[in-house]
């Protein structure tokens, strides 16, 4: 996230948002030692004129200031009950009575518009420079690199797991849940659940974000990979031989497996919940080491010393985009990659404009990443691994959660890239899919490679049931006489995509 | 207990902001040493999580509702530097989102919150009891009570000093309703341990909260 902070901003620009923090905090701090009222109401009339000119709807300005105003009217009201005379008495009563101090109440209206003018100026200038903008400010105002990214991550993560708390609370409601006070114990049973069950999941998924920080390259205080070694040109773009892992404490979840990747295929690795794809995947950019058995990249084996050049060489696209995408902004985000390969700012801005043109989002590069639809943000992660220009390309269950459009547009911009020369191996439970678009399969349960071949071998029904997935649609169009298997091979073949609309082969033969 | 732009006066402004910069920078230099870097996005994802969970309203009694700080419960899983650190940016996010405390006060409320009320919070839990780890719920309780109180009261101090409120008005009040808030905020944190304790012990057992580490 600091790196990604530090890209794409010329000296200019931070020497000028320098000067710009700089003068604002000058003049908040004159704002709020003024102590003369008619001041300060101009001061609250011109900055609310500021505001409305930055396009702040009066309602907007409305929720800004609710709070606020609140406290307003207390201050006014406490200092006007307690201050000293001279004073209005209101209520005249045995004891103390109720006077109102004339000073307490001008004392109230003063801090009262300091505060005011303080928030309007604060949320004049947030409108102003927008998140990405004032992040920088206070990169180039001093803050520690460590607590920017804590406000970093915040920024990006913040909404994320308020909407994820929102939606357990509304599951709770509809389960009969009404809270009652806090002191009642199955209320606070209750919330603590709640809260612990959100801070259990923000710590796996900050466990995530840092396995896809590593997958794109990141690793600070290493020495940054050197020009590829020499691979002979016939190698396979990726080679597993005899691959055993178990996470620590718990049995086998990969036992044996082998699989070789031509350069420029496409391959499909398909396969229940828990067959094991993701972790074999994990494999191929060296997040998971095996226990047993070897990874060859390019010819080259996958060690310690092969670690970084291999994830220069083996993009990977992880399941949820919100794990992958970290950077306040979709041009950070891309640029992350290329920062970690130590590219020239040249090179690296040249292959962020080259990825967002690709997947057709450069009128997106500086909206925030957290304004952006579920669809939006795949592109990006996407995009993120594509600029770092990997030969193969590793992508978790790439159309998962995708509406069908989108689903056949990224089956479009896959096989772009293939005919570009890239290796691609997804892993999916779409059966349709890994029909109509691999031309290998591998098909995983219980860790162990059930069968492995040309897409054919999904026309066998009792191989298909035993792995838990179905016969893809395309095999019920099978002419009579003709082989499934042969059929669906042919048809995988001559499949062709539109952008806008995706016939698999065999229904468009038939129309 | 945000203290708002424009009701401290400009020495004690740059004494709160004094000592707040000092200590966010001690526990900066603190954390480089002993966070490892990897645990770097887990502490950015637990401030989201700190943020977001401050958003939750629940009901107090009679009539108040509070929602969770976080700062004892952060102290107690994290240790009190990241804790700090964590609090630090989710403060500076309100005061430019939300005009929740002031960006010239900025200064006292880190002071105050993510401070001296993590600070409170976490040396409250270790007095209380020779285990330093593992859950101990009338700990927590006390410490999570003891760390909001602290920061109101430093809170009522600061104002006094700054001549905005007089002393005898902001200490009783801030006081006796940060009392009642501690409260929500001990059962709230320790609700939370509570169930850590039985879905993740590790998270409890394997943290030392006598270091500034997180797990791993």
């Amino acid at each position: 996230m600091e790196a990604a902070l530090t890209c794409g901003v010329a000296t200019t620009d931070a020497t000028q948002s320098k000067i710009l923090a700089a003068g604002f905090l000058v003049a908040l701090v004159v704002l709020v030692n003024l102590s003369r009222i008619p001041v300060l109401l101009g001061a609250v009339v011109l900055l609310l004129a500021a505001c409305r000119w930055r396009g702040i709807s009066w309602h907007g300005l409305a929720r800004v200031l609710a709070y606020p105003l609140f406290l307003a009217i207390t201050t006014i009201a406490v200092l006007g009950l307690t201050g000293s005379a001279p004073a209005v008495v209101l209520l005249e009563a045995p004891g103390p009575g109720l006077a109102i101090s004339l000073p307490g109440v001008e004392r109230g209206v003063i801090l009262s518009l300091r505060m005011l003018s303080a928030v309007l100026a604060v949320t004049a200038l947030v409108s102003t420079t927008g998140w990405p903008g004032l992040l920088r400010a206070l990169r180039h105002l001093g803050l520690p690199p460590l607590l920017t990214r804590l406000i970093a991550g915040i920024v990006r993560y913040g909404d994320l797991v308020h909407q994820e708390l929102l939606r357990m609370q509304r599951a709770l409601a509809c389960r009969g849940f009404r809270p009652r006070t806090v002191l009642h114990s199955g209320s606070a049973a209750t919330l603590g659940r709640l809260l612990g069950a959100s801070l259990i999941r923000t710590l796996d998924r900050g466990e995530r974000i840092h396995r896809a920080m590593l997958a794109r390259g990141y690793a600070p205080g290493t020495p940054l990979p050197g020009d590829p070694p020499s691979s002979g040109r016939e190698a396979a773009a990726v080679e597993v031989r005899d691959l055993w892992f178990s996470y620590p404490g718990g049995p086998p979840v990969l036992k044996g497996i082998s699989f070789t990747a031509p350069r420029g295929s496409r391959v499909a690795i398909l396969g229940p919940n828990g067959a094991g794809k993701s972790t074999l995947l994990f494999h191929l950019n060296g997040l998971l080491s095996p226990a047993r058995g070897e990874v060859h990249i390019l010819g080259r084996r996958l060690d310690r010393a092969s670690l970084l050049w291999a994830r220069t060489q083996v993009g990977f696209v992880f399941q949820d985009p919100d794990d992958q995408v970290i950077a306040p902004t979709v041009r950070e985000d891309v640029a992350f990659g290329p920062l970690q390969l130590g590219w020239p700012s040249a090179r690296v801005d040249e292959a962020v404009r080259r990825a967002l043109e690709l997947l057709e989002i450069s009128h997106l590069a500086d909206r925030p990443v957290a304004d952006l639809s579920y669809g939006q943000k795949r592109r990006v992660a996407l995009a993120g691994v594509l600029a770092m220009d990997p030969a193969i390309l590793v992508l978790d269950e790439p159309t998962a959660f995708l509406d069908p459009a989108a689903q056949s547009e990224l089956v479009a911009i896959l096989e772009t890239l293939r005919e570009s020369g890239k290796t691609i191996i997804i892993a999916t439970h779409d059966v349709d899919l890994a029909a109509a678009w691999a031309d290998r399969i591998l098909v995983l349960e219980g860790g162990e490679m059930l069968a492995s071949g040309t897409p054919g071998l999904l026309a066998d029904g009792r191989l298909v049931g035993r792995a838990r997935l179905r016969l893809p649609w395309a095999v019920t169009l099978t002419p009579s006489g003709r082989d499934p298997r042969d059929f669906l091979d042919e048809e995988a073949k001559s499949c062709t995509f539109r952008t806008d609309f995706w016939i698999p082969g065999p229904w468009r033969a038939r129309r | 207990m945000h203290i708002p732009d424009g009701f401290l006066d400009p020495r004690t402004l740059a004494g709160t902001a004094v000592m707040g910069a000092g200590a966010v920078g001690y526990a900066t230099s603190r954390l480089k040493r002993e966070l490892d870097e990897g645990r770097v996005p887990v502490l950015a994802a637990m401030s989201a999580f700190v943020f977001a969970a401050q958003m939750v309203n629940f009901p107090i009694a009679g009539g108040t509702s509070g929602h969770l700080l976080g700062g004892a419960l952060l102290a107690i899983l994290f240790g009190p530097w990241a804790a700090c650190l964590s609090l630090t940016a989710v403060l500076i996010i309100q005061a430019l989102v939300f005009g929740d405390g002031g960006i010239t006060a900025l200064g006292a409320n880190v002071l105050n919150m993510a401070v001296l009320g993590t600070l409170a919070g976490y040396l409250t839990y270790r007095l209380l009891g020779r285990r330093p780890t593992g859950f101990r719920p009338a700990a927590a309780f006390v410490a999570s009570w003891v760390s909001v109180v602290v920061a109101a009261v430093a809170a009522a101090l600061e104002l006094a000093l700054a001549g905005a409120i007089p002393l005898r008005v902001a200490l009783p009040a801030m006081a006796f309703w940060h009392a009642l808030i501690g409260l929500g905020e001990g059962v709230i944190t320790t609700a939370i341990l509570a169930y850590l304790a039985r879905v993740r012990p590790s998270l409890l057992s394997v943290l030392r909260p006598e270091s500034a580490e997180l797990p791993s």
